[in-house]
């Protein structure tokens, strides 16, 4: 790959030839806010990652480097149009609550440039249909992730853009069904994809404490996944980037099926079945009738005898791994 | 089918049947094997505004009392829609579109519009003998043999028809190895108060066809494809008539091998469809026709990815003229089409040399004197320039008009008499931009939707100078940040139109 130079807030340096000024500015650690912007996709709707170039406002997370450009990433021309803009997205945008505020990343940038966060209304009209996403669309700003997440990321292709016009361009689901009737498939790609933190999120979301990273612990496939946990307890998942098997994405299971973490009928202990019970399904007894908890100790010890026993009696070809 | 091919085929059903109940819709989906979300997307982008009856909200309809056609449907209890340009703007009343049928509200009843019907539309049609009897095709041949048909471009650029952009970007497509290549002939007209356009193709549709095959020879394109505006359903028809009588008169002089495939092809209404790189979406079956991003542009990765010619109408229909007056030894120079509408007495289509001053149009048109106009819009309609009366006397060429931030290629003329507030006009143009933004970049979604507010405040006079100063700062912003021209238009509308008429919003 060839190298261009190009003055980046006043200083040379060195780019990959057709790597987008986003990518360029984050390699040299200069922050740009962006919205719209999804990995490996062209979007380029909202504008916020504007920049200039060469004198002209230009959307940085599309626009690819070239030879001898001039780039500012905070003019105050750059710096005006950002404003704009965002005063124009929370001018058209609300959250019912603070904690879903906190998460917004339009209001964090409203901070940011000194703005006044979204109107926090409770009690507007959403979607809840679905069982375990919620939708409000008083607080989507049409920054079409959610579409790109759905359709082209995931291949679901459940979430469209519906109309046209100033005030009619809208999301929707398959022919503009609520979100619970349509085909969702429920991955979440959406709720992890939404910018604004609370127009397309997790219906009992709570924010965590702590976020952890792990491997999904459902099948083979190796996902990551980081975990919010609150008070001890896991209360959200969301795909970890970072995993070479799932990029960021994740299946019903792994992203609403969590709860068995903090179920009362999970198994944390080892158990041993009680002298005298015969085997067979439970039939509605309690487990603990039919099994009580031992220590690892004691039940390695109990499998080990009992694999000596078996060997001792049939011989060694009885034993297979 | 591949899934393009499939999603293609979809959008040409569902813009041709009109298809917006989601019945239909399951049915498409189910018959091309597509998502549920992807038909409905295409459904509601072409057809957002679509009922039974459309009342069209186009600047000249509303000069002509739009809002009277409203109250009268009210009156009558009939359901209606709010739409852009149904065409026919030069028919003298508001044009309103009941289930097939056009009309205007004149006097205070709904007439149907002869013209706008199929009867109507074949006695006007131009046949092939008659075309060639008026010197159609006469120098086809001798082009043919030409060795360099470049020469062509450079006619049009000489009738002022082309500019010198798009002459070195389609001389790079002509001699582009990257096969195979279009010509697209952009039939969509959009513009309130065009009319022109579809005119030809109803009328001139032998001259359009030659035209376009003298084009696709020159640019050594593979494929012509006609892009005809759904509203436009006579002027298909018209076309394939034509193409029906041609191919057998080209089979008999045994050029129709030589020559690449003609198809005429609708694409959706919306208004931002004519932009070209939206009507390729439209073309590919893409969400509507909404605008790509740029670059690249379409003369290097175009429609299926390859390099495209996007040409109007006009320009195109121009060529075999230019071409007779070049073979002559004749000027390169050509009438112009202008569509008059407005504050005038006999709204029509008006054919000019591009030296004719505006004053003296607008007086072929009759009606207002010119100490009675307040300004006119000149070219492209409301996304054009407007021009104050100071300035009526201006030659209407292309580096005169220019000079007023005019592009005349469109030829809308919509004059304004003093008895106008400039303000509602206004109003009701951003009321267009917003209505019609494909919703795609936020400055332009968001932006139309909040000067449509501030103009409404200022029109009942309730704006504070902080509103106007605020509404400044979103034009400024659509203007440096939208995707498209459509967001950069509405926001040039606001902020150069009254600083041009020597008046402020603070003022009016």
């Amino acid at each position: 790959m060839g190298m261009v130079k190009v003055l980046l807030n006043g200083k040379e340096v060195e780019a990959f030839e057709g790597e987008t000024i986003l990518n360029l500015a984050r390699r040299y650690g200069i922050e740009i806010p962006t919205l719209c912007y999804y990995e490996g996709f062209a979007n380029g709707s909202c504008r916020i990652c504007i920049v200039e170039v060469n004198g002209r406002l230009m959307p940085s997370c599309i626009t690819k480097v070239s030879e001898g450009m001039r780039i500012e990433t905070e003019s105050t021309r750059v710096a005006e149009a950002r404003k704009t803009l965002l005063k124009l997205l929370l001018k058209n945008h609300t959250h019912r609550s603070k904690e879903e505020q906190m998460r917004c990343r339009i209001c964090g940038y409203a901070v940011k440039y000194g703005l006044e966060p979204a109107p926090i209304i409770p009690s507007v009209k959403v979607d809840d249909t679905h069982p375990a996403i919620l939708f409000n669309p008083s607080a989507c700003v049409m920054c079409r992730k959610c579409v790109i997440a759905c359709g082209v990321d995931q291949n679901n292709d459940v979430i469209a853009v519906i109309g046209r016009g100033g005030s009619g361009t809208r999301v929707g689901f398959d022919l503009d069904i609520p979100m619970g009737m349509s085909s969702c498939v429920s991955c979440g790609a959406c709720v992890d994809a939404c910018p604004t933190g609370g127009a397309l999120m997790e219906k009992d979301w709570v924010p965590a404490d702590k976020v952890i990273e792990t491997t999904c612990p459902y099948c083979g496939t190796g996902c990551q996944v980081e975990y919010g946990v609150r008070d001890g307890k896991v209360v959200w998942a969301r795909g970890g980037a970072y995993g070479p098997a799932n990029e960021g994405k994740l299946c019903v299971k792994g992203k609403f099926g969590y709860q068995y973490v903090n179920s009362p009928e999970r198994l944390t202990k080892p158990l041993i079945r009680r002298p005298g019970v015969p085997k067979g399904p439970l039939n509605g007894r309690s487990i603990h009738e039919v099994f009580r908890e031992a220590t690892w100790e004691e039940a390695l010890d109990l499998v080990a005898s009992k694999i000596k026993e078996i060997i001792s009696k049939y011989g060694p070809a009885a034993i297979g791994v | 089918m591949d899934y393009r091919t499939r999603l293609r085929e979809a959008s040409k059903e569902i813009i041709e049947r009109r298809i917006t109940s989601d019945d239909e819709l399951r049915k498409i989906a189910d018959k091309y094997n597509l998502p549920l979300s992807t038909v409905k997307t295409l459904s509601t982008f072409y057809f957002h505004d679509y009922s039974e009856v459309q009342v069209c909200m186009g600047l000249p309809c509303l000069l002509r009392g739009a809002r009277e056609v409203v109250k009268e449907l009210e009156r009558r209890g009939i359901k209606y829609s709010i739409t852009y340009c149904l065409g026919y703007c030069d028919r003298g009343g508001p044009v309103v579109r009941m289930s097939d049928k056009y009309y205007t509200f004149v006097n205070g009843e709904f007439r149907e519009i002869e013209e706008s019907r199929s009867d109507y539309v074949q006695s006007q049609y131009e046949p092939l003998d008659k075309y060639i009897a008026r010197g159609g095709y006469k120098y086809f041949e001798k082009f043919l043999s030409e060795d360099n048909k470049l020469f062509i471009l450079e006619l049009l650029v000489k009738a002022g028809l082309l500019g010198g952009g798009a002459l070195s970007r389609f001389k790079t497509l002509a001699s582009s190895a990257n096969k195979p290549k279009y010509l697209i002939v952009n039939g969509h007209e959009g513009e309130p108060g065009g009319f022109k356009d579809r005119l030809i193709m109803e009328r001139n549709t032998h001259q359009l066809l030659e035209g376009a095959l003298l084009l696709s020879l020159a640019l050594n394109v593979d494929e012509v494809i006609i892009a005809v505006n759904e509203r436009f359903r006579n002027a298909k028809a018209m076309i394939e008539k034509a193409l029906s009588e041609l191919r057998p008169y080209l089979t008999s002089k045994g050029l129709l091998n030589k020559l690449p495939p003609i198809t005429a092809l609708l694409v959706g209404s919306p208004y931002i469809v004519g932009e070209e790189t939206a009507l390729i979406n439209s073309l590919e079956g893409n969400r509507g026709g909404e605008p790509r991003l740029r670059p690249p542009d379409p003369t290097e990765a175009g429609l299926f990815g390859k390099p495209t010619a996007v040409i109007n109408v006009e320009v195109v229909a121009a060529v075999p003229i230019l071409l007779s007056n070049y073979y002559e030894g004749k000027e390169i120079t050509i009438e112009k089409y202008f569509c008059i509408t407005g504050d005038v007495d006999r709204p029509g289509l008006y054919k000019e040399k591009l030296t004719v001053g505006l004053n003296e149009l607008l007086a072929k048109a009759g009606g207002v004197k010119e100490e009675d106009v307040k300004a006119v819009f000149v070219g492209g309609g409301v996304s054009s320039g407007l021009v104050h009366s100071s300035k009526i006397r201006v030659r209407l060429t292309p580096e005169e008009t220019r000079k007023l931030g005019v592009f005349l290629g469109p030829g809308v003329i919509i004059a304004l008499s003093n008895n106008r507030c400039i303000v509602d006009v206004m109003l009701e143009v951003e009321r267009f931009f917003s209505h019609e933004s494909c919703g795609r970049c936020e400055p332009c979604r968001l932006g139309t939707k909040e000067l449509v507010e501030v103009l409404e405040k200022v029109s009942m006079g309730k704006a504070s100078e902080e509103d106007l100063k605020w509404a400044e700062t979103v034009a400024r912003t659509m203007m440096e940040t939208s995707l498209c021209g459509l967001g950069m238009s509405a926001a040039r509308c606001f902020s150069t139109r009254l600083p041009s008429l020597g008046m402020s919003l603070r003022s009016t």
